[in-house]
């Protein structure tokens, strides 16, 4: 049974106004102009569904996926409505009622299943080159032959030599400990980029903080939860609260802003207050927190940075992206740029419209490649107005996205997690 | 829908400008009414060779045609009442030529109203209508409802910056009208006619519109009163001083409570008003203009003034205006927002009327809007699935509505009649004025097929009163 049900749906949708401000902003609605596509149609279309002028079937399906859940259009809402959750609630209304497409279940099966995701990258490792072939200047990948639902214009990072959990895991402990924290490492950060955990490797444990990084903590599950699953993202959470050892830890930090939104906000939504383990899901995402606010915090106790880094030698002109689920779910904007400014030998320049989605929106970018092209095309020429040599984000599915757009646009312009630039600018 | 027709309408504009499909066709029943109407058919055209051949086999085939923008109109103007197709606009949305030598742009009618200002405003022009829903809407639906906005206080409303159009008129032929000139008085004011015809005269496809050089600086102040009376004679004190701000907008003691419930911004309850007054202009000569309306809200009992240095600032002073239309809704779900407007000095007037009415029917109505030009926005909040509420609303904006005219007023500033002010327009028009304008209609739309059921009260549908 999904979540929500369709009356309680009703209930969110009457606060709609249908005033249309949602257009203004809406992504997705400004490449399309078409209704169907932003937050009034979508929220018009499920009071249809509940005025019985229109059934639940696969047309509507489609149209609730042509939405990125970036959530722009709750946060110019003048009312306040959560369309980004309210269709999100939908899909899985729709799941319930239709079950996921066989492609969907087939993906989700895989990182629902314990082994069987890591058994499977470890085995595309061996054998990606035989889809991929390698772009030349050696920094990704492209299709060979066309697979399924995969464009073949899309630039695919290659998986990394050897897996982040399987280099690292288990207590990292502090010289002199202040405190201990749980590393949720996220998919992309352990199969494709090690180097973002590494970076944290980096930089917690010589500030005081002890890291425990569970070996079988599996994917958050934000792409099953976002295509309406919510079964997936269950099993997912009880076992990544199974993994941390509560108890023993202060805080539960994430480098990608997806993930931690998940853990944080979406895990007490699979888990109402009825079910037995709610108090422990609760009680777990209270402890989670984005990696960059963690680290400002802590780089604000352990020694206050400057407020602006030394400029000497070679600059690096930094730019930073807001990750949609950073800025809009978890309302960190700041302290990303905070620490981009504190860094030395970084100049860091603000991009136009930052805060706009990159257009990659989980399965919305597979689903509707075109589409996702097409909003990321505006953030890549805001990105290169900037002139700057890195482009900054906290996320990993913008990490993808954006990796694409500079490899799409033939640019040099290399595209970091926030936690790669702190503290050794100058290396990169 | 006739398949034939569909077929034919398909080949005009091409299969994937056409929305047949019930599921994306409800996206498309509805506007900022709230009310809901489904369309038979929805079309993107892309020329106005396309809309002409619709706009003909309509006549042929006697269906209606709706033109539609981005359907943010409070009034239904684009809400297919009678069925028909929805003619979206949204596609044709270039910006044709911005000329700064003659200060005028020719666009088409789905240009969003900000995109044009942003553009103009790179080339050191201005376009200054702002209705609140300009980020969404469209200069074609700005145009045909003649939207107004705060700054309509000193530089007027949309139809003051129109000097052109070109129409698909009802009978599917294409008309320019106007000029291109400053000045041009050839045969009858078409060109006027048709802005704020709420689309029932023709199909806008291309819109000349009068630049002005962009002000250079602008300043923004809030200040607090004891009484809605003493903010009254402030404004009216500041007019006659001979300063005209860019805007003057007020909320009256509700509102003020209301937004500062949602918000805790630190406002006055117990105040009775709160004005944001800005003035553009040269930056010389806006100190001057500053202290003087300062010196004029302290003369008539300013509790607090607060003056913005920046735009950081201004915005700071702004929150309270935005926030409005959420912190509202907390009250009460369904908003009717109403538009009255009276002469400036009658505004005390209409507000102490206002407030009898909401005591008389046990309404909750709260007042803001643009005191400067005396257009107010009453807005009753009600919930929709209350019916005795409903009734009584309903009771209660037709008695506004009959106080407004008795101080001279007009029931819409800026909204427009659509079908929701229909039933009352009468009270204002006159017989005589109604059927004039009837008459009108019947020589452009012979076939009935433009927009029908819009306006004219005896064309409503049975099932629509107001909201």
């Amino acid at each position: 049974m999904a979540m929500k049900t369709l009356p309680e749906l009703l209930e969110q949708t009457r606060q709609c106004m249908k005033c249309g401000n949602c257009m203004g902003e809406c992504p997705v609605y400004q490449e399309t102009l078409e209704e169907p596509l932003v937050a009034r149609g979508k929220l018009g279309l499920i009071e249809s569904l509940g005025d019985g002028d229109i059934e639940l079937n696969q047309r509507v399906g489609k149209i609730l996926a042509q939405c990125l859940l970036c959530g722009t259009c709750a946060e110019n809402c003048p009312n306040g409505v959560r369309a980004d959750e309210i269709i999100r609630d939908a899909r899985a209304l729709l799941v319930d009622e239709k079950g996921l497409s066989l492609t969907k279940k087939a993906i989700f099966r895989l990182l629902e299943t314990e082994h069987l995701l890591p058994m499977l990258v470890k085995g595309g490792e061996k054998f990606q080159n035989l889809f991929l072939k390698k772009l030349p200047d050696d920094s990704g990948l492209r299709l060979r032959f066309p697979l399924p639902y995969l464009d073949r214009r899309r630039f695919i990072p290659p998986l990394a030599k050897e897996f982040f959990l399987d280099r690292h895991s288990g207590w990292i402990r502090a010289e002199k400990e202040i405190m201990r924290v749980g590393l949720f490492v996220g998919c992309v950060g352990n199969y494709l980029f090690p180097r973002i955990g590494e970076a944290a490797l980096r930089l917690f444990p010589s500030n005081g903080v002890s890291l425990y990084i569970p070996n079988d903590q599996a994917c958050c599950g934000l792409p099953a939860y976002g295509s309406g699953d919510e079964a997936t993202p269950q099993s997912l959470a009880r076992r990544n609260i199974e993994a941390f050892p509560l108890e023993e830890l202060d805080e539960i930090i994430a480098p990608c802003a997806s993930c931690a939104a998940m853990l944080k906000l979406d895990y007490p939504r699979l888990f109402p207050e009825s079910d037995p383990l709610a108090p422990k899901v609760r009680a777990f995402a209270a402890k989670v927190s984005d990696s960059s606010r963690f680290l400002w915090k802590l780089m604000e106790k352990v020694a206050p940075p400057a407020r602006e880094g030394k400029k000497e030698g070679r600059i690096l002109r930094v730019t930073y992206h807001d990750p949609c689920h950073l800025r809009r779910k978890l309302g960190v904007f700041q302290e990303p740029r905070n620490l981009l400014k504190a860094q030395e030998g970084i100049e860091y320049v603000e991009m136009a419209a930052a805060h706009r989605c990159c257009g990659q929106g989980g399965s919305f970018n597979i689903a509707h490649y075109d589409l996702s092209l097409a909003i990321l095309d505006r953030k890549m020429k805001a990105i290169e107005d900037t002139a700057a040599d890195v482009v900054a984000t906290a996320c990993s599915g913008c990490l993808l996205q954006l990796m694409d757009g500079v490899h799409q646009k033939g640019r040099k312009i290399d595209v970091r997690h926030l936690l790669e630039m702190v503290g050794q600018a100058t290396l990169l | 829908m006739d398949p034939a027709v569909v077929r034919k309408i398909q080949a005009i504009v091409g299969q994937d400008n056409v929305i047949l499909d019930k599921e994306r066709r409800v996206c498309y029943a509805y506007d900022a009414t709230n009310l809901k109407f489904q369309p038979d058919l929805v079309v993107f055209p892309h020329s106005v060779e396309e809309i002409a051949q619709i706009v003909k086999l309509a006549n042929e085939h006697r269906f209606p045609v709706i033109p539609r923008g981005a359907g943010t109109g409070f009034t239904g103007g684009t809400l297919p009442v009678e069925g028909g197709v929805v003619l979206v606009l949204t596609k044709m949305n270039r910006i044709l030529k911005i000329d700064p030598e003659n200060l005028l742009a020719i666009v088409e009618p789905g240009v969003v109203t900000y995109d044009l200002q942003q553009e103009v405003e790179k080339m050191g022009l201005f376009y200054p209508p702002d209705p609140a829903s300009l980020k969404a809407s469209t200069i074609g639906g700005n145009v045909a409802e003649c939207a107004g906005g705060p700054r309509a206080v000193k530089y007027g409303t949309t139809k003051d910056y129109i000097i052109g159009l070109e129409v698909v008129l009802p009978t599917g032929e294409i008309v320019s009208t106007g000029v291109i000139t400053v000045k041009g008085v050839v045969g009858y004011d078409l060109t006027k006619l048709l802005v704020g015809s709420e689309g029932t005269l023709g199909i806008i496809t291309k819109i000349v519109l009068r630049l002005l050089p962009k002000p250079k600086a602008k300043r923004t102040m809030l200040a607090i009163f004891p009484t809605i009376d003493a903010a009254a004679v402030t404004v009216s004190q500041i007019i006659s001083s001979k300063i005209i701000p860019t805007t003057l907008e007020f909320m009256d003691n509700a509102t003020i409570r209301c937004v500062e419930d949602y918000l805790h911004l630190g406002l006055p309850v117990e105040a009775g008003a709160l004005l944001i007054i800005e003035v553009d202009g040269a930056p010389e000569c806006l100190a001057a203009e500053i202290d003087e309306i300062q010196r004029l809200c302290r003369a008539h009992q300013a509790l607090e003034i607060k003056i913005a240095n920046g735009q950081a600032e201004a915005d700071e002073l702004w929150k309270a205006r935005r926030a409005v239309s959420a912190a509202v809704v907390k009250l009460n779900p369904t908003k009717i927002n109403e538009d009255i407007t009276v002469p400036r000095s009658k505004v005390p007037e209409i507000l102490k009327r206002v407030e009898a009415i909401a005591k008389k029917y046990n309404l909750i109505i709260v007042n803001f809007g643009h005191a400067g030009d005396g257009n107010i926005h009453v807005n009753v909040l009600i919930d929709r699935r209350n019916k005795d509420e409903v009734e009584r609303s309903r009771a209660a904006v037709e008695e506004i509505f009959r106080e407004t005219l008795a101080l001279g007023g007009t029931i819409s500033g800026e909204h427009g009649v659509g079908i929701t002010k229909a039933p009352y327009i009468g009270l204002e028009l006159g017989d005589l004025g109604l059927e004039v304008m009837k008459r009108i209609k019947k020589a452009f739309d012979p076939n009935h097929i433009m927009n029908p059921g819009k306006i004219f009260p005896d064309e409503l549908p049975q099932n629509v009163g107001t909201h």
